[in-house]
């Protein structure tokens, strides 16, 4: 039988629609619900102060996608500025003993009001001594014969520190503060006083009884007057502690499934002398049936744009660790997110703070 | 996981009403396209996930000879296939995180031939290995996942029946087979179950038939994501589809097809209907 012409031509359309479909039907988009509020974080998590020292704070927009705005513009203020004064670019000083808040806010674009907050303990930098007062040294010095000395009614004069310590913390400061009597027992402003330290490497001394604890050690500190020819001092053995940094320095959590997939197990994320690691606990699993399975950071838990990609998953259970860069800090990102990277698809995440 | 469906699966759809052995110098070929587009997936357990919209399209050519009485020569070439995603892009602020990913490739060949056992009263018996070639590629795209094929070897060995039978005066034909498909490369074998049956309307210008596909993995392989690279995208399917197709034949040899298929069950597959077309001759 001889074909009509006219199939040829319905069947030479049909294959035209057929391939007409094929190359328009990579076309398309997924929208991804990505929002999450914005939100501003204080991301030097001290818990601690110590007098004498400085600190900066710093905080971080993220806008309504998880994306770290730069150059945000963040008020700083504190809820006791008698405890802690702190300036517009984060620089805190505290001033005395005490429980102080720090308030970071900022106004988006959008005119929303963001606030973070962190509580703080302001701890002294020194320990007292005993209130016991300091026993005058005094120590003659060979005079000239005079014949005729005047006995009247006086007395040796004293010099004394009234606030003496026993310890300071490394790296920070001191003001010393002296009492004197002179010769007829009356309180009195001490003649020039001369500060000296027995180790300038430990602790470093200034005309007006100021220290700077430099490096731990135990130093004398001494104070003395010239009256007449009586040399008078007062001393003070200083032990220097090395400094420390009182501030959060890790996370632990629960890894679990957003998905049909198995993902759970314990999670900490810490710093370390190399950068943070972050390890998974004794009862990690996951599902060894996905493809592409990798964990990332990340500020949105709806999605791995801007996230960090710490790499593909190659260990499904037992304990393991990944060693983040230097460059990565801990209260960087919010999530753990593990995520089947060729299909887009959410496995699991966990959420390193609130 | 392989979230599309095998090749072999798809040579069902062009089988069809390839009815019985073809006679010595009788063949049937099909120029066809497939079509898959899916958001969401049966997980290794079978529960539903979202995934990334994804979409297959195939252009295959189907063909076979009857060499003799008993021996039919079968292949399936899908000499165009293409395997894309959509671009993923920020519901909130529209910015584009992934821009579309298209891989074009050949897909996997399968080869097989047909031995009619005979009949037995009204049923027909016959035998059928095919060969799945791994022309395929096994890792496409920018992170290896738009394959065209699994890149393994297979051999599907399958017993085929069939019969012609009559309700209230209209003829219907029934064809099914079992079939046990031998995987390399770490896959896990499957079985293959099928049953297909259709009638004729229009003076027989007009088929509409009715098929299901059962495969069932033997989860004797050992793929998993922690030996393979990507591997693993055709191991440990499971299935259970659904479909139907009408034919019409535009002359004596001539004809047009529409199909479409939807898993009803399955693991490691998208879930999402399919649709088919083509154009088919009768020689």
């Amino acid at each position: 039988m001889s074909r009509p012409q006219i199939l040829d031509m319905k069947s030479f359309r049909f294959l035209n629609f057929l391939f007409i479909i094929s190359f328009l039907s990579c076309g398309g988009v997924d929208l991804i619900d990505d929002y999450v509020p914005p939100s501003l974080r204080i991301t030097t998590p001290f818990t601690e102060l110590t007098l004498g020292n400085s600190y900066t704070f710093t905080a971080r927009y993220f806008d309504n996608v998880g994306d770290a705005v730069e150059n945000a513009s963040i008020q700083w203020e504190s809820s006791h500025p008698e405890l802690l004064q702190i300036d517009a670019q984060g620089n805190a000083t505290p001033l005395k003993v005490g429980t102080v808040q720090i308030v970071a806010t900022l106004t988006t674009p959008d005119g929303i009001v963001l606030t973070d907050e962190i509580n703080l303990s302001i701890q002294s930098n020194v320990v007292l001594e005993p209130t016991t007062p300091e026993t005058p040294v005094e120590e003659e010095m060979e005079m000239p014969v005079e014949e005729e000395m005047p006995m009247e009614n006086t007395v040796t004069p004293t010099l004394s520190i009234t606030n003496a310590i026993s310890q300071i913390t490394a790296a920070t400061s001191y003001q010393f503060e002296v009492a004197y009597t002179d010769e007829m027992g009356n309180p009195a402003t001490p003649p020039q006083v001369t500060w000296t330290s027995s180790n300038n490497d430990i602790i470093e001394v200034d005309a007006n009884g100021t220290i700077q604890a430099i490096m731990s050690g135990t130093v004398t500190l001494t104070v003395s007057i010239q009256i007449s020819s009586t040399l008078i001092q007062a001393h003070n053995q200083i032990l220097v502690n090395a400094p420390v940094m009182e501030m959060i320095t890790s996370f632990s959590g629960k890894v679990v499934s957003k998905s049909s997939y198995t993902l759970q197990g314990g999670f900490t994320l810490a710093e370390s002398e190399n950068g943070l690691i972050l390890s998974l606990d004794e009862d990690y699993k996951a599902s060894t049936a996905l493809p592409g399975l990798y964990v990332y950071l990340s500020n949105n838990a709806n999605t791995t744009a801007g996230a960090y990609e710490i790499g593909k998953v190659t260990v499904f259970a037992g304990a393991h660790s990944y060693q983040l860069p230097n460059s990565i800090e801990l209260m960087d990102y919010q999530y753990i997110l593990y995520w089947c990277k060729p299909f887009n698809v959410k496995v699991g995440e966990a959420k390193i703070y609130d | 996981m392989k979230y599309y469906l095998l090749p072999l699966f798809l040579l069902i759809n062009f089988v069809s009403h390839a009815q019985w052995i073809k006679e010595k110098g009788d063949a049937y070929l099909k120029l066809g396209g497939w079509s898959l587009l899916a958001n969401e997936h049966f997980t290794d357990e079978g529960k539903l996930d979202p995934n990334a919209t994804r979409g297959l399209f195939i252009s295959s050519l189907y063909g076979q000879i009857g060499l003799s009485k008993k021996i039919n020569l079968i292949a399936y070439v899908p000499f165009f296939v293409k395997n894309y995603q959509f671009a993923q892009v920020s519901k909130t602020n529209n910015k584009e995180y992934e821009p579309r990913q298209v891989y074009n490739g050949l897909g996997d060949i399968n080869l097989g031939i047909e031995y009619g056992f005979g009949q037995l009263k009204n049923w027909h018996f016959s035998g059928t290995l095919t060969l799945g070639i791994p022309s395929g590629a096994d890792a496409a795209g920018i992170d290896g996942s738009y394959q065209t094929g699994d890149g393994e070897f297979n051999q599907l060995l399958q017993g085929n029946v069939g019969k012609s039978f009559s309700l209230g005066g209209q003829g219907f034909y029934f064809k099914s087979y079992l079939g046990y498909n031998n995987r390399t490369e770490g896959f896990s074998d499957e079985l293959h179950s099928y049953a297909e049956t259709g009638t004729q309307f229009l003076k027989s210008k007009l088929l509409l038939l009715t098929r299901m596909h059962w495969i069932k993995p033997l989860y004797n392989g050992t793929l998993d994501a922690s030996n393979a690279n990507g591997a693993i995208f055709a191991n440990n399917i499971e299935s259970l589809v659904l479909g139907g197709e009408i034919a019409v034949l535009l002359s004596s040899k001539w004809g047009i097809s529409l199909g479409a298929s939807t898993p009803l069950y399955g693991k490691v597959i998208y879930r999402a209907s399919s649709f088919s077309g083509g154009v088919f001759l009768n020689l």
